[in-house]
């Protein structure tokens, strides 16, 4: 199973979710941020003078695990209690955890790339 | 965005999450077959210790507009037996789920009918169904975003 999904369709779904949402981490990003690109595995995010980054650390075998980035994004303005419960993130890292259900634990991740504006995640049995 | 699942993925998972979990006596094998533009639901069973192959199929007769509107509907043909129970499995759920009809050898979804949040609806309305087909072993779904 392969899934494809290039930046602008990501951008244009969450352009539409943070007009309905109040997050106001993600409203600062987005109202703030001039660029975001998908480059060598990472989400690249340009805000002014700064450059922020998220890139894929460590990916587990199964899909049921946790996903590991490494990021620069400045703490002081994310608010920890309101990313969404399987979030967790520190000074470096980022981990996103999928829960194990009878599918997520019967399937592993193949290929997990964030390239040249798209993203593509390959599943097998 | 766009989705392709092949058969191998498909027979792979169905292997694992029903033969590996429930044992139902006499049935030997599960195998979804594509071809052309129909999907081929086999179920190979032992009945009174003859092997009996059930073939049914399902075909993509209509695709929505949006994930907010429009129609997504199956025609079901093939072994009578194995036919009902699809469609029967599609009846109990519509009696939960609105929008969702199965009758006359036909499944229909209707994307219109399904409650979403009031808030999403925007959003899931401007994804669109731009491609929605069984081909060459593969089923593909490309959702296109358009205001």
């Amino acid at each position: 199973m392969e899934i494809i999904i290039s930046k602008d369709f990501i951008m244009n779904v969450i352009n539409q979710i943070v007009k309905i949402n109040s997050s106001e981490f993600l409203r600062k990003i987005f109202n703030l941020s001039t660029k975001i690109s998908f480059e060598n595995d990472a989400i690249m995010i340009r805000v002014l003078l700064f450059k922020y980054y998220i890139r894929i650390f460590k990916i587990p075998e199964q899909l049921s695990g946790v996903l590991e980035f490494e990021h620069n994004l400045p703490l002081s303005i994310i608010n920890k209690e309101k990313l969404p419960k399987n979030i967790f993130i520190d000074k470096k890292r980022l981990y996103v955890y999928i829960p194990e259900n009878i599918i997520t634990k019967n399937l592993k991740i193949e290929k997990f790339s964030f390239d040249r504006d798209i993203i593509i995640l390959k599943l097998k049995n | 965005m766009l989705i392709k699942i092949d058969e191998e993925f498909i027979n792979g998972l169905i292997d694992k999450l029903i033969e590996e979990n429930t044992s139902i006596k006499g049935l030997k094998n599960l195998n979804v077959e594509m071809r052309d533009n129909d999907i081929h639901f086999q179920v190979e069973v032992d009945i009174f210790g003859k092997d009996v192959l059930f073939d049914s199929i399902i075909n993509l007769k209509g695709k929505p507009y949006s994930l907010a509107k429009g129609m997504l509907s199956f025609a079901l043909s093939g072994d009578d037996g194995v036919r009902k129970i699809v469609e029967g499995v599609f009846s109990i759920i519509s009696k939960f789920v609105k929008g969702i009809d199965s009758k006359d050898n036909e499944i229909n979804i209707d994307f219109s009918q399904i409650e979403y949040p009031e808030q999403y609806r925007t959003l899931l309305n401007s994804l669109k169904f731009e491609k929605f087909e069984v081909k060459d072993k593969e089923f593909v779904l490309n959702l296109k975003y358009e205001e």
